[in-house]
């Protein structure tokens, strides 16, 4: 159960680590891939079929580069949209992750609390 | 698994897809596999963190089918959308099928049991009133006998049974984890821009 609800987390906020990656500098689907499996253990294969569905969205757009070893590689930047889609998606991640935050925080409050009844 | 091997299998997987989908499709493929092996990697080691080549197919190919349901609403895109659902479906239904039919058994394998052991109980406290062809010790063993094989055969048929679930429910959690993301494109992209 804890492995499949690791699963939906990250599926749920990779679109926006894809987003954040592109928003730091154009990127090819590879290294964006390779990144978030080190980083957070998504496989590989999610990632591409991912980036298409933010391309024909109209979050991402592509160019090619030609490469001195090997065929032209295709690179992605934002456009206006996903620039639009990342600062959104940015702080609903930032409120609910404060949120969530403050639910874990540990109650070290408590003895403050029983202090101030006392 | 090669990489030609991936290709060949993605590219049967998609067939019948519109062309230049299916070109940038083994484009981004191709080009995985190109960078992964300019990065030192094997092949095959790159082809095994893809997954399976068919599921891949199968995720695309709905995803394919939706985009080009939503641009043109053509009963060629329909129905190909519903023989694609109903692919799945098929694969699934002959995955859980057996797995549904084996479930059923075990219940039904459990109320025979449960069956066995209340004859026995019956022959166990009917028959020395009943006058027992083989006499009366012979006839009190034979209701045991009865009970506890009822018994062992209910307590292992539940076993089984539990194992069952639990292939079910790891099914269950498997495919939909496989399927969600796709199928629900998220509302902040179309919705989310105000301005």
């Amino acid at each position: 159960m804890a492995e499949s609800n690791e699963i939906q987390l990250k599926r749920g906020v990779l679109e926006l680590c894809v987003l954040a990656l592109l928003a730091r500098g154009d990127s090819y689907a590879y290294e964006i891939a390779t990144r978030l499996a080190a980083e957070i253990g998504m496989g590989e294969g999610t990632i591409y079929p991912l980036m298409r569905r933010m391309q024909a969205d109209g979050l991402l757009e592509d160019y090619l580069v030609e490469s001195s070893s090997g065929p032209p590689r295709r690179y992605y930047r934002l456009s206006k949209a996903g620039r639009t889609s990342l600062s959104s998606q940015r702080e609903s991640w930032e409120v609910f992750s404060r949120a969530i935050d403050r639910i874990l925080k540990r109650p070290s409050s408590r003895s403050r609390h029983a202090g101030g009844a006392a | 698994m090669t990489r030609m091997e991936f290709m060949r299998r993605l590219q049967r997987g998609l067939r019948g897809a519109p062309r230049e989908v299916l070109a940038a499709i083994v484009l981004d493929y191709e080009g995985y596999f190109d960078d992964g092996v300019r990065a030192g990697r094997s092949e095959a080691e790159l082809a095994l963190a893809l997954g399976d080549p068919g599921r891949v197919a199968s995720e695309l190919r709905l995803e394919v089918d939706a985009r080009q349901w939503e641009a043109d609403r053509t009963m060629a895109v329909g129905l190909r959308i519903a023989a694609g659902a109903l692919g799945l479906a098929l694969v699934d239904s002959l995955l859980l099928g057996p797995l549904c039919l084996a479930v059923i058994l075990c219940a039904a394998g459990i109320l025979s049991t449960i069956a066995l052991a209340l004859a026995g109980c019956y022959v166990l406290v009917i028959s020395p009133f009943d006058d027992p062809a083989g006499g009366l010790a012979a006839a009190i063993l034979h209701g045991i006998g009865l009970i506890a094989g009822g018994v062992a055969g209910a307590a292992g048929l539940s076993l089984a049974s539990t194992w069952l679930i639990d292939a079910l429910s790891w099914y269950g959690r498997v495919h939909r984890r496989a399927f969600r993301p796709l199928f629900l494109p998220q509302k902040t992209n179309n919705s989310g821009q105000p301005s």
